[in-house]
């Protein structure tokens, strides 16, 4: 069976773009150099101000993945499905919110923060935001991974014919309070989202192939992170 | 697509350490919903959650692996080259409490290697998070693994605690009751956290067949979907969950009039109560047949709920009966007929479960024996 990959669209801290583009995204330490609100969204998520650095991160990857697959516009709600997977997911928000949960007994606990302690709030927020009513749901990953489960979780979905059009990768944003607090946590910030489908057949810019249980690229090449999907 | 079975289950709540205690305390109306003790909660407004009584608690102690061993212990033994899904969704939040100084895990993947590590089999697995209905989309991704041939076994297991960064976070969200939980009561104010523990066994039929199992209970439909309308409140139609039981449905090939019994993800917040009546109303029309929710004796146990009520599900099938929904007292308009205190009786042959979530989740998942 062939996926097509039919849109991709990435922010790190060197750089961000689309696949449609030629570029591919490079991985470096540090914060995400996220575009400006106008390259990213004809109007903006209603509440992207108030976003957390994990969701707006996301929100922006995916909006560049939906812009490369033409389906960043819609009139109405469409049954795409969003996987999204992370090593530390909200950790960083976690902190900030227990943060303001720690003094005169947790009675001015910030019911925005509590609202993104959870990884899959991003897919929530995309979902509100480009009417996508398919699958939403978070993978753990790794640091070698960095989109691998996502994906691979996503063709699965998509093989069971629930939901023909997946958009699917990693985000990850550990910010100060997390390099700070907790022992050993990767620097790497970014988000790289693909566009799966096994419905579109236009405006394909790559597949993945299932060999012998395993996926691999165009090229024939195990796939091994979402970066392999920009060679 | 193979066929998937449940050829174990074990879980811990409040209310029992068995899926045969809780089915018999279910069944006799019990609740485990009392003051919190193990924080403080003076100066909040909300004092209630139904905990694992002993469970004693201390500061340095990662108490989500005392529940897991607890429910590994009774899984056990598993197939070696199982495939684990974690599923627990807030396993952080006792190190955080902590100041993050003591050695807990607080990882996803490290839950999953602890549970390898417990069970003396490969660490093969992913973790899962998809809020409150984390479990079930848990259920529904690794029925799929079986279902396309990928692996014969998988186990998903999930711990989550009526801890004080939850309980503060509910608070100020103002979605915990100050009274008591009464899900799809005319009356619900709010719903109540509980400590929960589930590990359920996914097989295919052969290694069902060889088990023996009694009374094979097949996962026969499952659907995801998102609302796409709000990250902490429900679509107000239900059209989100009613997609799910769709999908549910149509995988298993079985027409809404074919669904025998239903057991709802009833948190008992007004809008959750009154989005699952929409998506009933949406489905099933007004057709009147059992609807539950366990939730008004073992809390919300957020990412072990799913598993949990699959678990009492599969023991539902088997007495063919649905146990009281605990605290409700006048029912709701579109849960007359259908929501009840006393156990209702069935045909025993299928049953429906559903959660819904932040985020906009809700995942279904039917049952057949």
């Amino acid at each position: 069976m062939e996926i097509n990959i039919i849109g991709g669209g990435w922010v790190t801290a060197k750089n961000h773009g689309r696949m449609r583009d030629g570029a591919r995204p490079v991985l470096t330490a540090g914060a995400p150099v996220l575009p400006s609100v106008e390259d990213i969204f004809s109007h903006p998520p209603a509440r992207y101000r108030r976003f957390d650095a994990y969701t707006r991160l996301g929100c922006a990857a995916i909006s560049l993945a939906l812009q490369d697959a033409g389906l960043a516009h819609a009139d109405r709600e469409r049954p795409v499905g969003i996987v999204v997977s992370s090593v530390y997911e909200c950790f960083e928000v976690d902190l900030a919110y227990y943060e303001t949960a720690g003094e005169d007994g947790g009675m001015f606990a910030s019911p925005n923060l509590f609202s993104y302690t959870l990884p899959g709030i991003v897919t929530g927020e995309a979902a509100i935001h480009f009417k996508l009513t398919g699958p939403t749901f978070t993978v753990g990953d790794s640091i070698p991974g960095r989109g691998y489960p996502a994906l691979a979780t996503s063709v699965d979905v998509i093989r069971t014919g629930t939901c023909e059009t997946m958009v699917s990768g990693w985000l990850d944003s550990p910010g100060d309070r997390l390099e700070t607090r907790v022992r050993g946590v990767d620097r790497i910030r970014g988000a790289i989202f693909l566009v799966l489908s096994s419905g579109c057949k236009n405006n394909v810019l790559t597949q993945l192939r299932i060999k012998d249980s395993d996926l691999v690229t165009a090229s024939g090449a195990k796939l091994r992170s979402a970066l392999d999907l920009f060679e | 697509m193979k066929e998937v079975y449940i050829a174990k289950s074990t879980i811990i709540t409040g209310i029992g350490d068995t899926v045969e205690e809780n089915w018999g305390r279910l069944s006799e109306g019990r609740s485990a919903i009392g003051t919190i003790h193990h924080f403080d909660t003076g100066r909040l407004h909300y004092h209630q959650a139904a905990c694992v009584a002993d469970l004693r608690r201390k500061h340095t102690e990662n108490h989500i692996c005392v529940l897991m061993e607890r429910v590994l212990d009774r899984i056990k033994p598993v197939p070696p080259k199982t495939f684990i899904i974690w599923t627990g969704i807030k396993g952080n939040a006792e190190y955080i409490e902590s100041g993050q100084k003591k050695d807990m895990l607080h990882l996803p993947a490290q839950y999953r290697q602890w549970v390898a590590d417990n069970l003396s089999i490969a660490n093969n697995g992913i973790e899962i998070n998809a809020a409150c209905a984390a479990s079930t989309v848990g259920l529904a991704l690794g029925a799929q693994k079986i279902a396309l041939g990928k692996y014969d076994s998988v186990l998903v297991c999930a711990a989550d605690l009526a801890t004080r960064f939850v309980h503060t976070g509910f608070s100020a969200l103002k979605a915990l009751t100050a009274t008591t939980c009464r899900p799809f009561d005319r009356r619900r104010d709010g719903m109540c956290l509980g400590d929960g523990a589930v590990a359920i066994l996914l097989t295919g039929s052969d290694t069902a067949r060889k088990a023996g199992s009694k009374h094979p209970v097949r996962i026969s439909g499952w659907g995801i979907s998102n609302d796409a309308t709000h990250i902490t409140g429900p679509a107000r139609d239900g059209r989100g969950l009613a997609a799910a039981i769709q999908t549910a449905l149509r995988m298993a090939g079985i027409h809404p009039d074919g669904v025998e019994a239903y057991c709802t993800h009833g948190t008992g917040t007004v809008y959750n109560d009154s989005m699952e009546l929409a998506a009933i109303e949406n489905v099933f029309g007004p057709r009147q047949f059992p609807v539950f929710s366990i939730k008004g004796a073992i809390g919300h146990t957020l990412g072990a709920a799913g598993g949990i009520e699959t678990a009492i599900c599969r023991q539902a099938l088997e007495k063919k009966s649905v146990p009281p929904t605990i605290g409700m007292e006048n029912p709701e308009k579109e849960a007359m007929g259908r929501v009840s205190s006393t156990a209702q009786s069935f045909g025993g042959q299928n049953i429906l479960t559903t959660n819904s979530g932040f985020g906009g989740v809700n995942a279904a998942i039917l049952l057949q024996v």
